[in-house]
């Protein structure tokens, strides 16, 4: 069964956007299957729980226990390799 | 020119010695030129506080925005800061990040501006393009830094 991942930032607007936009292709190009939904850190306070992964550009609650990987390296491309990689890893295992 | 430029709204040279200050003198000018409603900067204001933007690129940038029911047209406004201020680093509120950029976002619909988003972001990993951009004396000069941004990868 495909992962559900979300991708969040503070208003589900701006900077969510653009990694979706990124995160998509990548796993695209990674052939793997994954639902992404775009949502806000306000809403995944409520529903973390339907998701397998939150990728966020914006700090989460710690009430959050669902796994967060911080895409903010994403946005500046310092460092972003490694946080594909930490997709990748969680999505496979 | 690029239809990408057509959202930049104003290009501000500043001195300024807070955030707020900074997001505040970019915020009048959309205010005034109709893109955003008398709400947007104290949402703007409110959502920095929980939510900051500053990003450590290779020039340190800010990338202000908030709720998109505050905007009435979408907007880019550009600041260049002549002492850099400190934001909150995005995804890391303990730590700061002198900003000599200040990017304040007037989204209306996030999908449809999504080329400005991918720009921005081209941007944000171009050092050199920042650093021509922070030399910018205009808002011509500042569009056509703009016009040959290559999206971000």
């Amino acid at each position: 069964m495909s992962k559900k991942i979300a991708v969040i930032c503070g208003t589900g607007a701006a900077t969510s956007t653009i990694i979706m936009n990124k995160l998509t292709k990548f796993l695209e190009e990674k052939q793997i299957k994954a639902r992404t939904t775009q949502s806000n850190v306000n809403a995944i306070a409520n529903s973390y729980e339907d998701y397998d992964l939150i990728v966020s550009t914006t700090h989460v609650p710690n009430s959050v226990t669902t796994k967060v990987i911080n895409a903010v390296p994403i946005l500046t491309g310092i460092g972003a390799d490694k946080v594909y990689d930490e997709i990748e890893k969680e999505l496979n295992s | 020119m690029e239809a990408i430029t057509r959202y930049i709204a104003t290009f501000k040279q500043m001195e300024v010695v807070t955030r707020e200050e900074a997001i505040d003198g970019l915020s009048v000018v959309l205010n005034e030129s109709g893109y955003v409603k008398e709400t947007f900067l104290s949402a703007v204001l409110e959502r920095e506080k929980v939510h900051p933007t500053g990003l450590p690129a290779a020039v340190g940038v800010a990338i202000p925005h908030t709720d998109t029911e505050h905007v009435l047209k979408p907007a880019l406004a550009v600041g260049v800061l002549e002492n850099p201020v400190p934001f909150q680093v995005m995804g890391n509120p303990e730590e700061n990040v002198e900003v000599k950029i200040v990017f304040l976002l007037a989204m209306k619909e996030p999908q449809a501006q999504l080329d400005l988003l991918q720009k921005l972001m081209g941007l944000l990993q171009n050092e050199e393009l920042l650093i021509q951009l922070s030399k910018s004396e205009n808002l011509e000069q500042a569009k056509k830094i703009f016009s040959t941004i290559p999206i971000g990868e």
